[in-house]
């Protein structure tokens, strides 16, 4: 510890120093304690006098206390201030940079921070006798900027590469003296691939739904059951584009990502084509994907009964329906319908096969053709082509006459003769060419350019039967021209028709069923039916009542009843209708000639020869189906 | 040439013909038919035995006189037994019509 020094009497006038002696611990008059003070920086004492106390110094926060070269950290007692010195801790300022390289390395950031710093000076204070020795901020200190050729040498010696490097970047943050975080080198990002994708041309929805009509509201009509045609496009695949190569801040090259390469799988009904690039419907039916594979179901299966809830069907494949066919109802397919349970009163009409495994009460069956007058055309064209034929006879025999004058015909025409006779006594013909006009003018609309030709061939020839237009033959031949027309035109219609269809049925009643190949009613009964079958009608059990009509035959168990309502049955000229038991009072058309059954025959089958009705043993039986 | 005979018995009128019933010969039928008031007549009856040529013509004025009558609630006949002349109603369905 350094000596007491009466440096600050040096300094004051006027005081003399005085010792006060003390006695039993009292302070003399005379005594006058140790004073020490900082003034202007610099430390001064005032020695105590008499028995006053010695100064005491403390040094306080920043402040450091030298005695010699030993730092002092506690308050001491000083005797002189010589030896004694006291520097005060400074805040310098600070600027500083750090080079961080993102985790991906394709980033380099430069993080710059800068400090301002603080010069502290002694603060002055008066003599006091316990001196706190204190210190104060006297200016700011502007913090240094960074020399960016500091960075730039840090950037080397990591190996960042040079030509990534952003050297305008680094100037503006060593310079601007602002905290501040910037990317001061950038790799070059690989270019991403373009993936490859599976594009699905069709729509995989189950059901389109209807538009509204206006305000009309149609509860049958739930929209139609999503479909497409064989040969139909489901689906293209788009081969990815590979990604560019880019580089990390050190150079080293960076791989794009693999591109995804999506495979089309072709399911049941769907086929692959263009190298796999393309998948095509195989069947018509619903598209759908299931796990990755593409297909198409040819049948829509309805679960449950067709009522309200399901509303009419219309599908362009195969329908199967596990329930009934409620009332009002329709199912309409473009392959073949197969209902387990009835069908009441509702409409059936499918381009293929019908099976309704149980009853069909009231309503319509369409086997076949979607359309239906097709199949009543051909018939009707062969029905009038034998008619025209005996017209044409009927023309050339009174023509022949001795008694009849044809002199007024090279006036008129041969079509007054010929009017004559379509209204006397062939009045069906004109009657069958309006009805046939109005079956092809139904199928003119839905049918194709080919067909059409056919159709209006036959409305043409057809429109010179009816009304006045008779009178315009000039001569017969233009009627035997058209009747040449009309047959071939029957021919080419006959070739449109689909390939028959066939109706299997156990019960029916009270309904309408029309196939182009064969209707075959397993079950017990048909009764008051309307059938129409383009090859044969079979009927396991009885047949009783309406309108039976087949191509090449009728065979059935047991035709008509007793006081029951007409019963009657038709087939081509060629035709046969056989049963085991034919009651009286049923009608048999077998091509133009009629019979109507007198007594009851058993086991009989009827067909034409010569032009008469013959009939020999029906050995079939009922067990046809 | 037609003979025509009207044997007036109205409301049933019989007309016989004779001859050729044709498309110069039918005026003579038309102006004897316009003679009668056929809103009197019940019932025509032609008597065609006499007949020995026809024509369409004069067949589509018998059917025209049978739609006339028939919008007045009467009928036409025809009393015929030449069977040539009959071949040629039958042919072309003359007593189809008159009975429809």
């Amino acid at each position: 510890m350094g000596l007491l020094r009466s440096l600050v009497n040096d300094e004051v006038d006027g005081e003399q120093e005085t010792e006060i002696p003390q006695e039993n611990g009292l302070q003399d008059q005379h005594d006058q304690p140790g004073r020490l003070a900082i003034i202007n920086g610099q430390l001064h004492m005032e020695e105590p006098k008499g028995r006053g106390a010695w100064p005491v110094l403390v040094p306080g926060p920043r402040v450091k206390l030298y005695d010699g070269e030993q730092l002092v950290t506690k308050p001491i007692v000083v005797e002189n201030i010589e030896g004694l010195s006291i520097t005060v801790d400074q805040e310098p300022p600070a600027s500083a940079y750090e080079v961080i390289v993102s985790r991906d390395k394709m980033e380099v950031l430069l993080k710059t921070s800068f400090r301002t710093g603080r010069a502290f000076r002694l603060c002055d204070a008066d003599f006091e006798q316990r001196l706190v020795l204190k210190a104060e901020p006297a200016a700011d200190l502007p913090a240094k900027p960074i020399d960016p050729k500091l960075v730039l040498a840090h950037l080397k010696k990591e190996g960042i590469q040079t030509d990534l490097i952003h050297p305008e970047a680094i100037i503006e943050a060593c310079l601007g003296r602002q905290d501040t975080e910037v990317v001061i080198a950038r790799g070059v990002a690989p270019v991403p691939p373009v993936d490859g994708r599976i594009e699905i041309v069709c729509s995989l929805q189950t059901r389109f739904s209807s538009e509204a009509q206006g305000d009309r509201v149609d509860f049958l009509d739930r929209g139609s059951f999503n479909a497409v045609n064989a040969g139909d496009v489901l689906a293209c695949l788009h081969h990815p584009v590979p990604g560019t190569p880019g580089k990390d801040v050190y150079g080293k090259v960076v791989p794009p990502p693999a591109a995804r390469s999506p495979r089309l799988v072709a399911g049941s009904g769907v086929k692959l084509v263009k190298n796999g690039t393309m998948a095509v419907a195989e069947v018509t039916g619903r598209p759908i994907l299931r796990r990755g594979v593409l297909q198409v179901n040819p049948q829509l299966v309805i679960g449950q009964n067709v009522d309200l809830s399901t509303g009419n069907v219309e599908f362009r494949g195969d329908v199967a329906v596990l329930g009934d066919v409620q009332e009002s109802l329709t199912v309409k397919a473009g392959g073949s319908v197969d209902v387990r349970g009835s069908v009441f009163h509702a409409d059936i009409v499918a381009e293929e096969d019908v099976i309704i495994s149980d009853k069909l009460i009231g309503g319509s069956v369409v086997a076949g053709t979607d359309q239906p007058g097709l199949t009543k055309a051909v018939r009707l064209l062969k029905l009038l082509d034998r008619e025209l034929e005996q017209l044409l006879a009927a023309f050339r025999q009174l023509k022949a006459h001795p008694r009849l004058s044809v002199a007024d015909l090279s006036v008129r025409g041969d079509g007054y003769l010929i009017k004559l006779i379509l209204e006397a006594r062939f009045s069906h013909i004109p009657k069958k060419f309006a009805v046939l006009d109005a079956l092809l003018a139904g199928e003119a609309q839905s049918s194709e350019e080919e067909l059409l030709t056919v159709i209006n061939g036959v409305r043409a020839a057809a429109k010179r039967f009816l009304g006045a237009a008779p009178l315009e033959f000039k001569r017969i031949e233009e009627v035997a021209r058209e009747k040449i027309h009309l047959r071939a035109y029957g021919a080419e219609l006959e070739q449109a028709l689909d390939s028959a269809a066939d109706i299997y049925v156990y019960y029916c009643q009270n309904a309408k069923l029309e196939a182009t190949g064969n209707i075959t009613i397993t079950g017990p009964l048909a009764y008051d039916c309307e059938v129409v079958a383009g090859d044969t009608l079979r009927v396991a059990g009885n047949c009783r009542s309406g309108f039976y009509a087949a191509t090449t035959a009728i065979l059935a168990k047991t035709v008509g009843a007793t006081g029951m309502g007409k019963t009657e049955l038709c087939v081509g000229d060629k035709g046969v209708i056989g049963a085991d038991k034919f009651c009286p009072g049923v009608r048999l058309r077998i091509g133009s000639v009629q019979t109507v059954i007198e007594q009851e025959c058993l086991t009989t089958l009827f067909y034409v020869q010569d032009g008469k009705l013959h009939s020999r043993e029906f050995r079939q039986g009922g067990a046809v189906c | 040439m037609l003979r025509v005979k009207v044997i007036k018995g109205v409301p049933e009128v019989v007309i016989a013909l004779e001859g050729s019933l044709d498309m110069g010969t039918g005026e003579a039928l038309q102006r004897a038919v316009d003679e009668l008031n056929l809103n009197r007549i019940h019932s025509l009856t032609f008597s065609l035995s006499g007949l020995e040529i026809i024509d369409s013509t004069g067949i589509g004025q018998l059917i025209g006189y049978h739609r006339a009558l028939s919008q007045r609630n009467g009928r036409v006949y025809l009393e015929n037994d030449n069977a040539e002349i009959e071949e040629i109603l039958g042919l072309i369905g003359v007593r189809e019509i008159l009975r429809s």
